[in-house]
């Protein structure tokens, strides 16, 4: 079966590990477990009539403590960029990261993903982002591990940009 | 499970087998050959599955070390003595267990070497202080948040309260630059001493909090002498009698505190005359006709107690007033119980304590409780906090604070200095772009400017600072922090990057109502040159502007106006009779400003205020010396020689005198404005006939 490599981007506490455990295994926990180091998990999909192994490398979220090992990213297919949308910072530390990964996976396909849109009394991210994101051509879509919102899809639309 | 071991003697194997390590050769196309036997981590994850040939496909189990595998051909291609490690990466035992792996590659004895190892404790010790410091750092950016949440809501506060209040002292400034029938300028004086007191108090909440925020309780307690509890009831009461007049209540100071003890507590004057003042309000409001309310206080040893008795209501349904922030009790509903805070954590700040109860004979009593000046407690009671109030956590010695705090560091530090620079040494009318975006305040900052001599353009928002910018070019701005589309602190850092490109400096001064919640602090960062807090004297904004351009003592050389050497020993009406503009704005100003000393000259006089009387009639003969006015200049200062001498025989017609006097310099001043008026001349000797104040009595 053809193999995609998707890696999950983002600084921590963003929800990477929780978006991976709801495709994966669809649970989700309110603890927050900080990831050390890189998991990997494997998901069966159908994507545009193709069966496909999604890789999916749950990387640690760079911080002041870790920085983000680049050579992790050699063979991605696609990447899933994860900000939470109530904390504008890590929104901003999403645009650095993705800066940064271009200069290295420029054709790489990636979805911007503004995680937790449950919280919604809590959302920072102004409506402008996503139309300024879309404007560069970026796909943003709002989500949330926690009800599942958009969880699904973004994992397909990506499949979607991986095949093109 | 034992494997063909390679050149390995029984040490090495001993070895590794301590250590936990899966040990490999790499034998190309990314099989490779164990070294010693596979350690029982590596059993447990379904990695130590050998082809029939001995060798594993590593890369094809593991997808972590096929990436890895990338990075270690290249070393071992290198035959490099280096070696590399790949990071941690997690595998699932036996029951979902994790395991935390890592691969390092090393070139050894002309081999390439692949070591597996399961540094599980080092992993857990990683995990739990890395969930630690980031659960840490969540914290306290959720902390920051909610800081910052309740900072704006409070600024947003003050801004509304601020805004309208500057506007209404303002208005009552402007009208009580004319001269008015005496009611009018009664409720003129009165609607100015409460806009004050408003302002004042809010200054005053201001500071309190921003101690709060700043972690540096009591540091209000300046070193001043120790205020008298008992003067300052008596001074309360003195000031609010009339108010509590025309309510029909009774103030009085309690006839059985015996004036000659000592009744010097620990405070400052100005505070404590706040507290008094915020309960005798309190008791203002509450208080029916024909009742009394008594002031006093009460020795107890090392403390004393002042109380304010009422004959109201009381608390009838035992909801006394909280003295908490927005806590007032429903009986004494109609504000907001901001006074009563205030009160409290004045009082707190001070070492002393507050209450209110009811009282046996009707009526509440108000009272607080303060140390004997000189017999402060070793540790004050501490201020209250916000998070005992409004359920916040407690800002005084969270992280975020600090980080707030260090705004006001090194860099604006350095701002403040080069701000400071003096630019120029010579006086001259400057020309202000002024961002403002309510037209009352425009008004009025154009009517104190232009006072001063300076030309002001104003713009209601930073969109319309930068076109204008463009257009035009100014001495300095007035920033307004808070306006539409582009505000203050944006406008100011799209100028500063602009002149990035040309190397200019154009100062500017921001306006901020919040400037003790940090505005200043903000104001400063941004690229502002000084900040001016709301509301402010006119002598502030004036001193700060020129503080700026100038080097000081050459405003205070010029006396607010050019100073060259053709203008010795001319007046300053001969200096600028060239300028018909300006001798017009400066008789406008001057017939202003004069009607107002002359209108309190007469109230001085009237209630025979010698101090007031002095000084009026002192500042009023300075002033028509510039038109070389005489006879109203010796007017003034006999009334000014009688004020000193507290004389006040005579001193009706000494003023009718000066009123007369003036009448015919005001009517030949008014000559000057009028179209036809040829250049200016000296008016002291022309004549008027009807006597201002005869005409205004009537």
């Amino acid at each position: 079966m053809l193999q995609k490599k998707i890696c999950m981007l983002g600084t921590t506490a963003v929800g990477k590990t929780s978006l991976v455990r709801r495709f994966v295994e669809s649970i989700y926990s309110d603890d927050y477990h900080t990831t050390v180091g890189v998991k990997i998990d494997k998901k069966p999909v159908r994507v545009k009539d193709k069966d496909l192994d999604m890789v999916l490398w749950d990387i640690y979220g760079s911080d002041e403590f870790q920085s983000l090992r680049i050579t992790y990213l050699n063979g991605m297919s696609g990447y899933l960029l994860v900000a939470d949308g109530t904390r504008k910072s890590t929104i901003n530390d999403a645009l650095n990261i993705q800066e940064s990964v271009a200069k290295d996976f420029a054709k790489v396909p990636f979805v911007f993903l503004l995680n937790k849109v449950d919280l919604k009394d809590e959302w920072e991210a102004g409506p402008d982002l996503e139309a300024q994101l879309a404007a560069r051509g970026w796909t943003v879509m709002r989500s949330s591990a926690k009800t599942g919102e958009a969880v699904e899809a973004a994992f397909h639309t990506l499949g979607e940009k991986m095949l093109r | 499970m034992a494997t063909k071991s390679m050149n390995t003697g029984p040490l090495i194997e001993a070895l590794l087998r301590s250590q936990g390590l899966a040990v490999f050769t790499h034998v190309g196309e990314g099989r490779f050959r164990p070294i010693g036997n596979f350690p029982d981590w590596l059993v447990e994850i379904g990695g130590a599955n050998p082809a029939p040939d001995g060798t594993l496909e590593l890369g094809e189990r593991f997808p972590f070390v096929e990436n890895f595998l990338i990075e270690a051909q290249q070393l071992w291609k290198a035959e490099s003595s280096e070696h590399k490690n790949s990071g941690l990466w997690i595998e699932k035992g036996a029951g979902g267990r994790e395991l935390a792996l890592e691969a390092s590659a090393l070139w050894l004895l002309g081999e390439p070497i692949l070591i597996l190892r399961n540094p599980q404790e080092t992993y857990q010790d990683q995990a739990r202080w890395l969930q630690t410091a980031r659960q840490s750092r969540l914290k306290h950016d959720r902390l920051g948040r909610e800081i910052q949440k309740k900072e704006i809501l409070l600024h947003c506060i003050v801004h509304d309260l601020s805004q309208p209040l500057s506007a209404m002292r303002g208005c009552f400034s402007c009208l009580n630059l004319e001269a008015q029938p005496g009611a009018i300028h009664k409720l003129i004086e009165t609607g100015l001493k409460q806009s004050r007191l408003q302002e004042s108090m809010i200054r005053e909440i201001l500071d309190a909090f921003s101690e709060e925020l700043a972690g540096q309780p009591g540091s209000s307690q300046k070193a001043s002498a120790p205020p008298d509890i008992a003067a300052n009831a008596l001074e309360v009461v003195k000031d609010y009698t009339a108010a509590f007049e025309d309510k029909g209540v009774r103030i009085e100071f309690d006839r059985d505190v015996d004036r000659s003890r000592d009744w010097k507590v620990v405070g400052d004057e100005s505070r404590l005359r706040r507290v008094f003042a915020n309960l005798v309000e309190n008791s203002l409001r509450v208080s029916p006709p024909n009742t009394t309310v008594v002031i006093g206080a009460i020795d107890e040893d090392r403390f004393v107690r002042a109380f304010v008795d009422d004959e109201g209501p009381g608390f009838p349904n035992g909801q006394a007033p909280q003295f908490s922030l927005l806590g007032k009790g429903p009986e004494h509903g109609g504000k907001a119980g901001l006074g009563l805070y205030f009160c409290r954590i004045t009082v707190e700040g001070w070492g002393g304590a507050i209450g209110c109860e009811q009282r046996p004979t009707g009526g509440a009593r108000f009272w607080f409780r303060l140390p004997r000046a000189g017999q402060e407690p070793k540790t004050a009671v501490a201020p209250v906090n916000l998070k005992e109030q409004t359920g916040a956590p407690s800002m005084r010695s969270e992280p975020a604070v600090s980080r707030f705090g260090s705004l006001a560091e090194s860099g604006i530090r350095a701002r403040q200095n080069e701000a400071r620079k003096p630019m120029e040494t010579t006086w001259r009318p400057l020309r202000v772009l002024l961002a403002e975006d309510t037209v009352v305040n425009q008004e009025l900052m154009t009517i104190m400017l232009e006072k001063r001599g300076h030309s002001l353009v104003p713009v209601a928002n930073g969109r319309e600072v930068l076109r204008a910018l463009e257009r035009e070019s100014f001495d300095l701005i007035l920033m307004d922090q808070e306006m539409p589309e582009l505000n203050g602190t944006e406008t100011t850092k799209a100028i500063r990057e602009k002149e990035r490109e040309t190397g200019k400096h154009l100062p500017i001064v921001g306006v901020t109502g919040v400037a003790a919640m940090g505005g200043r602090d903000i104001c400063l960062a941004a690229g502002m040159d000084a900040c001016l807090p709301k509301p402010f004297q006119v002598q502030e904004l004036y001193e700060t502007i020129e503080d700026l351009i100038f080097v000081p003592g050459a405003k205070a050389r010029a006396g607010g106006g050019p100073a060259d050497s053709s203008a010795a020993n001319k007046t300053p009406l001969n200096y600028l009779s060239g300028n018909k503009k300006f001798v017009r704005r400066l008789v406008r100003v001057f017939l202003v400003d004069s009607a107002k000393r002359l209108a309190e000259i007469r109230r001085a006089v009237s209630r025979r205020d010698a101090e007031k009387l002095a000084s009026l009639a002192h500042a009023l003969a300075g002033s028509v010396g510039v038109f070389d006015a005489k006879s109203v200049a010796d007017a003034s200062r006999k009334l000014e020689a009688m004020g000193r001498s507290a004389d006040f025989n005579g001193i009706d017609a000494a003023f009718d005198l000066l009123a007369q006097e003036y009448v015919k310099l005001r009517a030949q001043l008014r000559g000057l404005l009028s179209p036809s008026a040829g250049s200016a001349k000296k008016p002291g000797r022309k004549q008027s006939r009807r006597p201002i104040h005869q005409k205004r009595r009537k």
